[in-house]
């Protein structure tokens, strides 16, 4: 505190202009970010003869939940909700689990064929199947019209893989050395030692790959065709990306194109809710993280 | 050595990987355990078929002994999706497709992938299939004098076989508050317009209000169709020769309008960037007064947010459609398409058993017996006949709304690969007469581009290269509109330069090349 009035009395008129600017610039640079978000919420909380006014909305001239009654009372918008919520928590776990112990085996010097095997997963990072080859291989596997192709096909970020690799090998191997004599499996090792030291960089990834998979509509859309098991980001995404529809001169009219902006508001209020209610839980793991795999001098 | 085994891993990676590319998959005929033919159909937003209580499939089902495997996507996906199931080989049996005006439909045609339709469909066994493929024989182009695709009829068209559905709608509580008349030509609109933007119709005491808007510019076309040009067409020259609308004098005059609007505030400033429902909103919330739009059943719509923002009022009393306006020209028209919109297709290599029955099942489609199955449901459980008139008693919804058949009946979107139905015409559905009567004018005045169907060469002429002229006409045409010149002529001259410097001479020649083969 003390230093801090220092550095305020040692600082010139020049200095403290910056200081106005930059708190005026950053507080713009907020507001534009905070207030679309802010807006979205205000519109689905409307009444539809406040929402359809468009006006700059700061405080709510109305409230009504009639937007989310409808949202959570429709056995699309709720199904989908479902399927996004098994969909990340069960992929996360899975993604994050196999990434993490493909990581800790490549940090093992003596893994016959590491270098071979490590080049082998970095290729992929690079280089892709296409799309066509990846249709068939999920067809041939049995993965078209099944949930599970959300999930299974995910098994190994390489680029987590790598980082966590990084992470890993900056733990000091003493600590694994004395856990080898004592008697510990590689297994027991990773889970009791190497899990709970590296709890930031598990933390991280898994947000990344929480909220990867929470976003992901393309894959589900070109694999599933059952409506039921489409995810929220997908419905979402038919209800808000519409064509219009007398564009097309073809008068085609789904139930979705019918929907107010309120109700749509609602929609997308819904659908990231859930990250948002997770993410103060894992923001002190994901500050932390954030430097993970990073470069140290 | 460890490059040469890395080299070497990934070389037979390659390899393996090109060994799995096969060709298409000769479809094969799959029964299910009671002996029913398992047809897979792709349509857009198709909702899960026979999954639960669906009196519709279930009748289909056992009318022809098939069970159905639904392929779909989303609307905005859809031909990302199909072309994705032809590359793989994964062709459904029976699927809708963009028809003609799809460069993919033509490679489909000379690679084996589509039935060739014309070959099976007779007007003895199928006499509304037959009907229906050979109702354009002179307009849509056959390969080798076959059709492969089953045009999907979308409304009534005018006695050219051509339809169009939009108009302009218009606040009929403003006209009448001012003292005015419905215009029906270009130069009333332009009084009507002015009348609205200065004469405070919403009654607030401030000059808020603007005569006309639109969602884009693309959605001014029928002001410019007033015109007797437009922004895609080719119209025949004295010569005979097809030559692009969109270079003309007319179309200079038609700019020079809106430029006129624009430069006095009558037409909306956001006219370029509203999105069509931000136009719905201006229209209700009294700040615009005039805008083109979907007719017929988007009448219900705008009623529908009239009634839901004005609670206690007449939400009839506020709108009216116009009939489509005559133009300096003397000329009434809108561009419309023939009456069709997208075709249904069968795989090409499908079993002679369920190229069958998908022919009967969509001869059925097309029968009294079939639409009504499709379009009002099973007697009893959705609708009931008072008078010869069908009377809904499908239940609402949870929401207290009206409930669509295809939502309790997944198996009615079905129906939609023989021809299109909008539940919101049904007989059962508000404000019929108002609906019916915003569809008389552009379905009478629907007139159709001379080259919409002509084959081009894509060498020549690619789609790329079509659609790039059409984005240029659209952004001149936005650019003279606001230009802050009085007089745009020299701009319109550079636009004009600027189009046909950009192959659009091409475009002239090869449109004329094949519409003279024809």
């Amino acid at each position: 505190m003390r230093k801090n009035t220092l550095a305020k009395k040692r600082m010139g008129v020049g200095g403290r202009v910056f200081e106005v600017f930059n708190y005026v610039f950053l507080t713009l640079v907020a507001f534009t970010t905070l207030y679309p978000f802010w807006y979205v919420l205000l519109k689905s909380i409307l009444p539809f003869e406040e929402a359809i006014k468009s006006k700059f909305l700061i405080i709510p001239t109305g409230f009504t939940m009639d937007s989310y009654k409808y949202v959570l009372s429709t056995d699309r918008f709720t199904n989908s909700l479902f399927v996004s919520i098994g969909v990340t928590i069960l992929g996360t776990v899975y993604q994050v689990l196999i990434t993490s112990l493909t990581a800790y085996a490549f940090t093992k010097k003596d893994l016959p064929g590491r270098n071979i095997l490590f080049n082998i997963i970095i290729v992929t990072m690079f280089f892709g199947g296409g799309l066509i080859p990846t249709y068939l291989l999920y067809k041939s596997l049995g993965f078209i019209d099944n949930p599970l192709v959300m999930i299974l096909p995910h098994a190994i970020s390489t680029y987590n893989m790598v980082v966590m690799k990084s992470f890993f090998t900056s733990i000091p191997y003493e600590i694994e050395e004395s856990a080898r004599i004592d008697g510990a499996s590689y297994f027991k090792i990773f889970f009791r030692i190497i899990m709970p030291l590296s709890l930031s960089s598990f933390a991280t990834i898994a947000l990344f790959v929480a909220v990867s998979l929470w976003n992901s509509w393309y894959g589900p859309m070109l694999y599933l065709n059952d409506k039921k098991f489409w995810p929220m980001a997908l419905v979402l995404r038919d209800i808000l990306v519409k064509t219009d529809m007398n564009s097309m001169q073809g008068e085609y009219v789904s139930e979705s194109m019918m929907l107010s902006e309120s109700v749509k508001m609602a929609t997308v209020i819904v659908a990231i809710v859930p990250i948002i209610i997770v993410y103060p839980f894992v923001q002190k793991y994901f500050v932390k993280g954030v430097m993970v795999g990073a470069v140290k001098a | 050595m460890k490059k040469r085994i890395t080299a070497l891993i990934l070389v037979m990676a390659l390899v393996f990987g090109i060994s799995g590319c096969g060709g298409t998959k000769t479809a094969k005929d799959e029964l299910t355990a009671d002996g029913k033919l398992k047809l897979s159909v792709f349509m857009w937003d198709l909702d899960s078929l026979g999954s639960g209580e669906d009196p519709i499939y279930d009748k289909l089902s056992e009318k022809f002994k098939i069970e159905f495997e639904p392929v779909t996507a989303t609307y905005a996906q859809w031909r990302e999706k199909l072309n994705l199931l032809f590359a793989s080989g994964d062709i459904p049996d029976l699927f809708i497709c963009a028809g003609t005006e799809d460069v993919q439909y033509k490679k489909w045609i000379k690679e084996g992938f589509l039935l060739p339709l014309s070959d099976f469909i007779t007007e003895d066994k199928y006499p509304n299939l037959y009907k229906t493929i050979n109702m354009y024989n002179d307009i849509l182009p056959v390969t080798e004098g076959k059709h492969y695709g089953l045009p999907i009829q979308n409304g009534e068209a005018n006695e050219n076989g051509v339809i169009n559905k939009h108009g302009f709608w218009i606040r009929k509580d403003w006209v009448e508050k001012l003292g005015l008349k419905l215009p029906a030509t270009t130069e009333e609109l332009y009084e009507v317009a002015k009348a609205f933007t200065e004469n405070d119709p919403d009654g607030d005491g401030k000059k808020d209000t603007y005569g006309l808007t639109s969602g884009g510019v693309w959605w001014m076309y029928p002001m410019i169709n007033s015109f007797n040009t437009s922004y895609y067409n080719f119209y025949k020259d004295d010569s005979g020769k097809l030559m692009p609308e969109a270079i003309t004098d007319n179309m200079k005059t038609a700019i020079e309008y809106l430029h006129k609007m624009f430069q006095e505030g009558i037409l909306d400033p956001d006219f370029v960037v509203n999105t069509q429902e931000q136009v719905y909103e201006k229209f209700i919330t009294h700040k615009v007064g005039i805008f083109p739009d979907g007719m017929g059943a988007v009448y219900n719509q705008i009623f529908d947010k009239f009634e839901s923002a004005y609670p206690g009022t007449n939400a009839k009393d506020y709108f009216t459609h116009l009939e489509i306006l005559e133009g300096p020209y003397g000329t009434r028209r809108i561009d419309g398409n023939l009456a069709f919109f997208c075709m249904a297709c069968i795989r090409g290599d499908v079993s002679e058993t369920k190229r069958d029955t998908i022919l009967n099942i969509l001869e059925y489609m097309l029968t009294e017996e079939g639409c009504e199955l499709f379009e009002q449901g099973v007697e009893g459980v959705h609708f009931t006949k008072e008078n010869d008139k069908y009377v809904s008693i499908i239940p609402k919804g949870a929401d207290g709304k009206e409930q669509s058949l295809s939502k309790v009946s997944p198996a009615a979107q079905l129906g939609n690969l023989a021809r299109w139905r909008n539940y919101q015409l049904d007989d059962s559905v508000k404000n019929r007469e108002e609906v019916e009567a915003s569809l008389v004018s552009p379905r009478t005045y629907a007139t159709l581009d001379p080259k919409k169907y002509l084959q081009l060469d894509d060498t020549k002429m690619p789609q790329q290269d079509i659609k790039t002229l059409g984005d240029m006409t659209l952004q001149a045409v936005a650019s003279m509109t606001m230009s802050k010149n009085a007089d745009i002529s020299a701009e319109f001259e550079a636009f004009k330069k600027q189009w046909l410097d950009t192959k659009g001479t091409v475009f002239i020649e090869e449109v004329n090349r094949v519409a003279g083969a024809k």
